[in-house]
C-alpha cells in the first residue's frame, strides 16, 4: 500500500490556508457535539483492547489472519473454482499451492520480527 | 530538505538514465499497433498473462517518493513501517484474488464503479466513479509535483523541466498503447527498480558490516531504538502503528479496500487473458511484495548507523545516495526512482481515463442519447481524456507548490471512503439481499460517519487514529447497508444472478449465464 508521507519533500514547506482554519473549526465543533456519545461507545472497546494487549495476542491475531486465508482457499473454496481456466494439470498451475507459498514468507517474517519487542 | 546538498550525475549516470527513458518510450509506443477498440485500450484486449499483472500491481504501488519517505519512516520508527507492505498485502491480495477479482472479471466490466452500477444502481456507480475520478486525477498532479521537487532537491534539476519530461514520456506511451503499454512498461520498470534500488541496499548493508552487525549496532543505541526491529507495537504506542490498528484497520479493511477497490490496481486483473491469470497475477504480486520493504526500509535502517543524527528521517536516502553510491550505480538508482514514478503516473493516468470514459462520460451519454457509447467512440474519448489529463496534471502540478495540505487532504479524504466502499463491495458480492438503497445508504451515511469519527478528538488513544477510523467506519457501513436493505424491497432475481459469490459456487448453470453475459 502506498502510504507515503512526503511533507518534507516540498521544498517550499507548508503554508497555512483558510481551508485549514475552516477544517480546524469544523473539527472543534464535531468534537463538542460527538465526543461524549462516541466515547460512551468506544471507551469500553479501548479498555478491552488495552487489557488484552500483549505480545502473544498480537502474534496470534496476525497468524490467524494468514492461517484463515490459506484455509479458506484450501478448504472453503472448491478446487475447480480456485483453478478455473488453469493452463495445465501440473501442480505448478495449482493456485492453492501458490497461495500457500505466497503466504509462507509473511508467516516467517512475522514469527521472527513480530515477537521479541522490548516490553 | 534544504541543506541536504546535491548529487551530481556523472556522464555514465546520465547515459544510464537516458537509455532507460528511451527504452521505456520505445517499448510503450510499440503497442499502438494492437489498439483497435476501447477494450484493447482500457483492458488490454483481455490478453495479459499473470506475471505481467503481478509485476504491474507491485510497481504501480510504489512511487519515487516512497523510496525517500518510507526509508525515512524506517529511520524514525524502524521496521514497523514495513507493515504497510507486508500485512498491507497479505491476506488482502488473497481475498482480492479469490473473492473480488473473479466477479469483476466474469461480469466483463472495465471499472469497479461499473460493477457497483450493475450490482446496485447508477447513483452508486456515479458517486463512486466521481470520487475515484477526481482522486486519481488530482493524485497525478501531486505525484508530478512531489517527484519533481525531490529531483530538484537531490539533483538540482529545474522543477518544470522534471514535470514536463515525465508528462511527455508517460503521456506518449500511455496515449499510444493504453493498458498494454502501461503494464508491459511496468514489467521493465519493476526490474529496473529492483536492480537500481538493490545497489543502495547492498552497498549500505556492506558498509555497516552485514545484517547481523546492523541489528547489533542499532540495538546498542539505547532504549529509543529497542523497537526498531519489532513489527507489532503495543496498542498504546506513540507511533502511528499500534498492532490493533495494524491488524484490524490495515490488514482487514484498508488493505482489502485498496487491493479490491482501487481502480489502478484492479484494472490490470480485468485485462487478464483468463480468470486463472487474473487470480494468479494477484498471488504473484503478493509474493513479490514481500521484497519491497527490503528496498525501501533497509536503507533507512542502515542510515541510522551511517548517517546518524539527521534532523529529518526523509533525508536518509538522499544523503546515502550522495555519500555511498559511485558513478554508474548512482545512475542506476535514479533510473529506479524514475521507474517508480513513471509506473505510478502511467497507471493513474490510464485508470482515470478509463473511469471518466466509462462511468462519467458513458453514463451521461446514455442519459442524453439512450444508448451505450460504442467501442470505437470509447477509444477516441479515452485517448482524448488521456491527453487532457496528463497536460492538466502538468499544468496543475506547480499550483500545488504552496498547497502541501492539499496532498494530506486528498489522502485523508480517500481514506474516509475505504471502509464504506469495502462494506458495500463485500455485501454486494456475499449477500444477495443487499440492494440499491442499502448500497447508497451504506456509502453516503458511512462516509458521513467516517468524517465525524475522524474529526472528533479523544475517541481513540492514538494521535493519528486513521487505522481505527478505517475499521469502525467499515463496521458501521456494514450495519447501515444491512438495515437499509432489509427495510426496502429486494433486487429482482435476474439482476443479481451470477453476481453473488455463493450462487456461482453452488450452481454451474449460473456460471454459464455469466459466460453468456460476457460473450453476449
Amino acid at each position: 500500500m502506498n502510504t507515503t508521507n512526503v511533507s518534507s519533500v516540498d521544498p517550499l514547506g507548508p503554508t497555512a490556508l483558510p481551508a485549514e482554519e475552516i477544517g480546524a473549526g469544523a473539527s472543534q465543533w464535531l468534537s463538542q457535539v460527538f465526543s461524549a456519545p462516541l466515547q460512551v461507545v468506544f471507551d469500553p472497546v479501548n479498555r478491552l483492547l488495552t487489557a488484552m494487549d500483549g505480545e502473544r495476542v498480537a502474534i496470534f491475531s496476525v497468524m490467524a489472519l494468514f492461517f484463515m486465508a490459506v484455509t479458506w482457499v484450501w478448504v472453503g473454496l472448491k478446487k475447480e473454482y480456485v483453478n478455473l481456466d488453469r493452463p495445465g494439470d501440473s501442480a505448478w498451475y495449482d493456485l492453492r499451492l501458490w497461495t500457500a507459498f505466497a503466504v509462507l514468507p509473511y508467516v516467517l517474517i512475522y514469527l521472527v520480527f513480530g515477537i521479541g519487542r522490548g516490553e | 530538505m534544504e541543506g541536504t546538498g546535491q548529487t551530481h550525475l556523472a556522464g555514465i549516470d546520465v547515459v544510464i538514465v537516458a537509455m532507460y527513458m528511451l527504452g521505456v518510450l520505445a517499448l510503450g509506443t510499440y503497442f499502438v499497433r494492437y489498439i483497435k477498440t476501447a477494450g484493447d485500450y482500457f483492458v488490454a484486449g483481455r490478453a495479459l498473462p499473470f506475471w505481467a499483472i503481478g509485476m504491474s500491481v507491485v510497481v504501480s504501488d510504489i512511487g519515487a517518493t516512497d523510496f525517500v519517505a518510507t526509508a525515512g519512516a524506517g529511520y524514525t520508527y524502524g521496521i514497523a513501517a514495513a507493515n504497510f507492505d507486508w500485512i498491507g498485502s497479505m491476506p488482502a491480495m488473497v481475498i482480492a484474488a479469490f473473492l473480488f477479482i473473479p466477479y469483476y472479471w466474469r461480469s466483463g466490466v472495465f471499472t469497479i464503479p461499473e460493477f457497483l452500477g450493475r450490482r446496485y444502481n447508477t447513483a452508486v456507480q456515479m458517486i463512486h466513479g466521481g470520487i475515484w475520478g477526481i482522486f486519481l486525477l488530482t493524485m497525478l498532479a501531486v505525484m508530478l509535483w512531489l517527484t519533481a521537487s525531490l529531483m530538484n532537491v537531490i539533483l538540482g534539476w529545474n522543477v518544470h523541466f522534471c514535470i514536463w519530461l515525465i508528462v511527455l514520456l508517460t503521456g506518449i506511451y500511455t496515449f499510444s498503447g493504453g493498458l498494454s503499454a502501461v503494464v508491459l512498461t511496468d514489467v521493465v520498470q519493476l526490474v529496473v527498480m529492483f536492480v537500481g534500488g538493490s545497489a543502495l541496499v547492498v552497498l549500505s548493508v556492506y558498509q555497516v558490516g552485514g545484517l547481523g552487525s546492523l541489528y547489533d549496532q542499532i540495538m546498542a543505541k539505547g532504549p529509543a531504538y529497542e523497537n526498531h526491529f519489532t513489527l507489532l507495537l503495543p496498542h498504546d504506542t506513540p507511533t502511528p502503528f499500534p498492532w490493533t490498528g495494524i491488524v484490524f484497520g490495515l490488514g482487514l479493511v484498508m488493505a482489502t479496500a485498496y487491493m479490491a477497490g482501487n481502480q489502478a490496481v484492479v484494472q490490470r486483473t480485468l485485462g487478464a487473458r483468463s480468470e486463472w491469470d487474473a487470480k494468479g497475477g494477484m498471488l504473484f504480486g503478493a509474493a513479490l511484495k514481500v521484497f519491497v520493504p527490503l528496498l525501501v526500509i533497509l536503507p533507512g535502517l542502515c542510515a541510522i548507523i551511517l548517517v546518524p543524527d539527521l534532523a529529518n528521517g526523509d533525508m536518509a536516502v538522499p544523503t546515502m545516495i550522495r555519500e555511498i553510491l559511485p558513478p554508474g550505480l548512482t545512475g542506476l538508482m535514479f533510473a529506479a526512482l524514475f521507474a517508480a514514478l513513471m509506473s505510478s503516473v502511467d497507471s493513474y493516468l490510464n485508470s482515470s481515463a478509463t473511469i471518466w470514459t466509462t462511468d462519467i462520460y458513458g453514463r451521461i451519454m446514455l442519459r442524453l442519447r439512450g444508448t451505450e457509447i460504442h467501442e470505437r467512440h470509447g477509444l477516441v474519448v479515452g485517448r482524448v481524456f488521456t491527453v487532457v489529463f496528463i497536460v492538466a496534471a502538468g499544468l496543475g502540478a506547480p499550483l500545488l507548490a504552496d498547497r502541501e495540505s492539499m496532498y494530506v487532504f486528498i489522502q485523508t479524504a480517500l481514506s474516509m471512503f475505504q471502509g464504506p466502499v469495502l462494506a458495500i463491495l463485500l455485501l454486494g458480492i456475499l449477500w444477495k439481499r443487499a440492494n440499491r438503497w442499502g448500497g447508497l445508504a451504506g456509502l453516503v451515511i458511512g462516509v458521513l460517519f467516517t468524517i465525524i469519527l475522524h474529526n472528533t478528538e479523544g475517541v481513540f488513544p492514538s494521535e493519528d487514529p486513521f487505522l481505527f477510523v478505517a475499521w469502525w467506519s467499515f463496521v458501521f457501513s456494514v450495519f447501515i447497508t444491512i438495515i437499509a436493505s432489509l427495510l426496502t424491497p429486494p433486487e429482482p432475481e435476474e439482476k443479481v444472478r451470477g453476481l453473488i459469490f455463493g450462487q456461482v459456487l453452488r450452481d454451474g448453470r449460473i456460471q454459464r449465464v455469466l459466460e453468456g453475459r460476457i460473450s453476449g
